[in-house]
């Protein structure tokens, strides 16, 4: 048992000191650094240490840049969804002003509303569709991020595909193309929805996070028309029926 | 000497082999910081936390903690793909904010290694990725495994 316990620790040893060693000298003995011949070693060279630094470093993380000047504000823009607001299945409708479906912008459902449901036909719950982690909007991006990483200080026309016009309300509602591997490309995947601009009518237009839109061709499992998305189930709720005048 | 005490014996000469072996015991997140004006630091050892959704960034001399909000979080194939929002700095007893202007933060929570989507990076277990533009032009990139993770 003796023999054991020698053996262990002499395997301590032997495992300790060398990489002690290379720590502390960088690792001397390298044949190329004529550690290895039948010579003996030179000498080391008188050259002076370098000297330390003059400039103190400052201790913990250094961005001066970032924490001496306020943050500039984001470039003025119509319908800049509300910072950090949840998702809530049936805050927002979109509802069609007479004689121009598809064109209104979203008004506050009433209360208890439950619009009819296009269920997802992968019948996902609980989070399912996101391995059942909840998913909430990140605040500084277009649509909390739910159809890309588009951040709002960043979005140019470039991105842009078609808009909703609030005619009543003098409001432009952009679109943007939604990203591959995003929850928005899973629902449009789904239910088999293909994207198209915003701006003809007859198309399903799908009202996400934080005012943001995106339109498709409407298909088998879903009709032209105003939706919104529930997020825990990642299904498609049909708006109120338009009010009659 | 029984067995029970060299058993002991052989344990304790582990704890302090695991503890002198470089690196065993040490963070090995690195912070990449590039100013608008160009000049670069790096914060190596940094010591990262992953909390619900909030990155944790703990400097090696600890002395600074970046926190790191985040949200979006979502499944990209293998690997959950977050936005951050909102970055704090805790440092000399005062908490600063950080303006975000945009950032990816890729994180590998399985057991094994995964590519990242569109790059030929790769993310080994319990690694993470991340890349963050300040609202003042600052680059912020952390690489390197998660020290501790609580969802």
């Amino acid at each position: 048992m003796k023999r054991l316990l020698r053996a262990g620790l002499a395997l301590a040893l032997a495992t300790t000191m060398p990489m002690t060693a290379l720590a502390q000298h960088g690792g001397g003995g390298h044949p190329s650094e004529g550690g290895g011949g039948a010579r003996p070693a030179p000498a080391p060279a008188a050259r002076p240490a370098p000297a330390p630094a003059a400039r103190p470093v400052q201790p913990g993380f250094s961005l001066p840049h970032d924490v001496a000047r306020p943050a500039p504000a984001y470039p003025a823009r119509p319908s800049a969804p509300s910072a950090g607001r949840p998702i809530a299945p049936g805050s927002h409708s979109a509802v069609p002003a007479p004689g121009r479906p598809s064109y209104r912008a979203p008004q506050p459902l009433p209360r208890n509303y439950r619009g009819p449901v296009v269920g997802n036909p992968q019948h996902w719950g609980g989070w399912g569709w996101n391995h059942g982690r909840a998913w909430y909007p990140a605040p500084i991006y277009w649509g909390g991020g739910f159809w890309g990483p588009y951040a709002l200080g960043a979005l140019t026309g470039a991105l842009l595909l078609g808009s909703i016009i609030d005619y009543p309300d003098q409001i432009i509602y952009p679109s943007y193309q939604v990203q591959p591997l995003t929850p928005g490309a899973q629902l449009l995947q789904d239910y088999n929805l293909t994207q198209t601009p915003c701006g003809p009518p007859n198309l399903v237009v799908i009202w996400g996070p934080g005012d943001s839109v995106i339109c498709a061709y409407p298909n088998n499992m879903v009709s032209a028309g105003n939706y919104q998305v529930d997020p825990t189930t990642l299904s498609l709720v049909s708006s109120p029926t338009p009010p009659q005048q | 000497m029984s067995f029970k005490k060299c058993a002991l014996a052989l344990a304790a000469v582990f704890c302090v082999l695991a503890t002198l072996a470089p690196g065993a015991a040490d963070a090995s997140g690195v912070v990449r910081v590039q100013q608008s004006d160009g000049s670069v630091r790096e914060y190596p050892q940094t010591a990262m936390r992953w909390t619900g959704q909030t990155l944790w960034l703990h400097s090696a001399d600890g002395k600074g903690v970046l926190e790191i909000t985040t949200a979006a979080c979502s499944y990209a194939v293998n690997l959950v793909r977050c936005l951050p929002y909102a970055i704090t700095l805790h440092q000399n007893g005062a908490k600063r904010s950080i303006a975000v202007a945009h950032g990816t933060i890729y994180m590998n929570f399985s057991t094994e290694a995964h590519r990242v989507p569109y790059s030929s990076e790769s993310l080994a277990a319990h690694h993470l990725l991340v890349a963050i533009r300040t609202q003042h032009g600052t680059y912020i990139t952390v690489r390197g495994h998660v020290d501790e993770v609580k969802e």
